[in-house]
């Protein structure tokens, strides 16, 4: 009794929290920030403000004499393939690099003095970058996100530039 | 299976999360290079996060059970116990264990990276929290509880998601599908394309999306016809957004929610 009880009383919590963490409100910042296993689901998929944005994460390398190389874009947002609606394994990939995008984005908006370098985010990203075999001597990298809306003729926009890292 | 008690729900909802859970994992194992610690979805970035994570011991501990390695351990146990739930018969104790085991690591792994993570892995994670509960317990009430969780959890997303477009001007205005459709990430760019020069297309199925979400908890109350087409309507955008969108673990972690749904909101009354 009390077990079935206990199942019943945690799957009703569950839920009752879940629920009221789909509404911006002071509480529901406190609950997320114990979240720490990502339970608690954003249900508002593309919405209100719908992703049309392409991002691109680029990098360039110092090499001898302090020269830099041209910009290198990662290859992560190829053209999607038929396939991916039933198996698509660089799905969760390009959404690290989004939620990298967005969360640099954010630290930026919430503390316009902050410094991002110090953002998990920053250090994703240049981590990722840092690490990526090169088939040349480099001294230090360099990273660049851009955003591009595909159904615009726009120009696409530098989000970020990261400074020149030791590598 | 037939759906003729709540049993064969729970039944049909364990084999459709299993398939879910299998999808994944495989997907993990095919882009391992991305989990490696210097990759988009690495573990010791991650860990910055939250200063608590960086106590050496529990550092230290967190790198055991959930570094490269353990992933990689992790995610081929998951496998196996999906396609065991999916393809063998097992003993009532040992099914129970398997869904357990699943409900536990997949709360588990949630902690590793907040990063590359999407509502179809939070989904999965609450319906086999559910299913767990039922499988442990095992009694009606819980068996009950569990289902209606899962069908609330379903109709909650439809609902929020609706809301939240309603919200949105460029859902109102159509311009939000052939946008996303536009991109590279999560869409067919010439699809994209053609749907921009179709405006009153575009704003079609913006006003479906956000009237089939934003009504779908009332399938709970309407009479079973319209209720029926309620649930098509779901399937329909789960199946568009797998085909159009690449989310094709959105359709077997929703999908998975539906016999619940079925249950809760027709009882005996949908065979």
């Amino acid at each position: 009794m009390l077990t079935e009880w206990l199942g019943v009383g945690l799957l009703a919590t569950v839920f009752v929290i879940s629920a009221a963490c789909q509404v911006r409100w002071p509480v529901e910042d406190r609950i997320r920030h114990w979240d720490v296993i990502g339970l608690l689901p954003y249900w508002n998929f593309f919405a209100p403000r719908p992703g049309v944005l392409d991002f691109h994460l680029l990098y360039r390398d110092e090499v001898a004499d302090e020269q830099l190389t041209s910009w290198i874009e990662v290859r992560l947002m190829q053209e999607r393939s038929w396939h991916d609606a039933l198996w698509n394994p660089t799905r969760r990939s390009k959404k690290a690099l989004l939620d990298a995008v967005a969360g640099i984005k954010r630290f930026v908006d919430a503390a316009p003095d902050g410094d991002a370098r110090l953002s998990v985010p920053y250090l994703l990203l240049l981590t990722y970058v840092s690490a990526i075999p090169r088939g040349y001597a480099a001294s230090k990298t360099q990273f660049l996100v851009m955003a591009s809306t595909p159904a615009s003729d726009a120009e696409p926009e530098t989000l970020l530039m990261s400074e020149l890292h030791e590598l | 299976m037939t759906l003729e008690s709540a049993a064969d729900a729970v039944a049909w909802t364990t084999c459709l999360t299993a398939i879910s859970v299998a999808l994944l994992a495989t997907e993990t194992l095919a882009d391992r290079a991305s989990h490696r610690d210097t990759g988009l979805l690495g573990l010791p970035v991650a860990q910055t996060r939250h200063p608590w994570l960086l106590v050496p011991w529990v550092e230290r501990a967190v790198v055991i059970v959930l570094g490269y390695r353990a992933l990689l351990t992790w995610t081929t146990l998951r496998l196996l116990a999906a396609l065991a739930l999916i393809a063998l018969p097992l003993e009532p104790a040992s099914r129970s264990i398997t869904i357990a085991f699943l409900a536990g690591s997949s709360l588990l792994l949630g902690a590793r990276t907040g990063f590359g993570m999407d509502g179809a892995d939070q989904m999965t994670t609450l319906v086999l929290l559910a299913l767990a509960v039922d499988a442990l317990v095992d009694t009606p009430l819980a068996r009950q509880a569990a289902l209606w969780f899962i069908a609330a959890e379903l109709a909650l997303s439809y609902a929020v998601a609706g809301t939240a477009k309603l919200l949105g001007p460029e859902w109102r205005s159509g311009r939000a599908i052939w946008g996303v459709l536009s991109t590279r990430m999560y869409g067919v760019p010439p699809v994209g394309i053609w749907l921009r020069d179709r405006p009153w297309l575009s704003k079609l199925i913006c006003w479906s999306v956000i009237l089939g979400e934003g009504l779908f908890p009332l399938v709970f109350v309407v009479p079973p016809p319209v209720g029926w087409v309620l649930i098509a309507a779901g399937l329909s955008f789960h199946l568009g957004t797998a085909l159009l969108m690449g989310l094709n673990t959105f359709l077997w972690a929703f999908l998975a929610c539906y016999p619940a749904l079925l249950w809760c909101a027709f009882g005996g009354r949908v065979v």
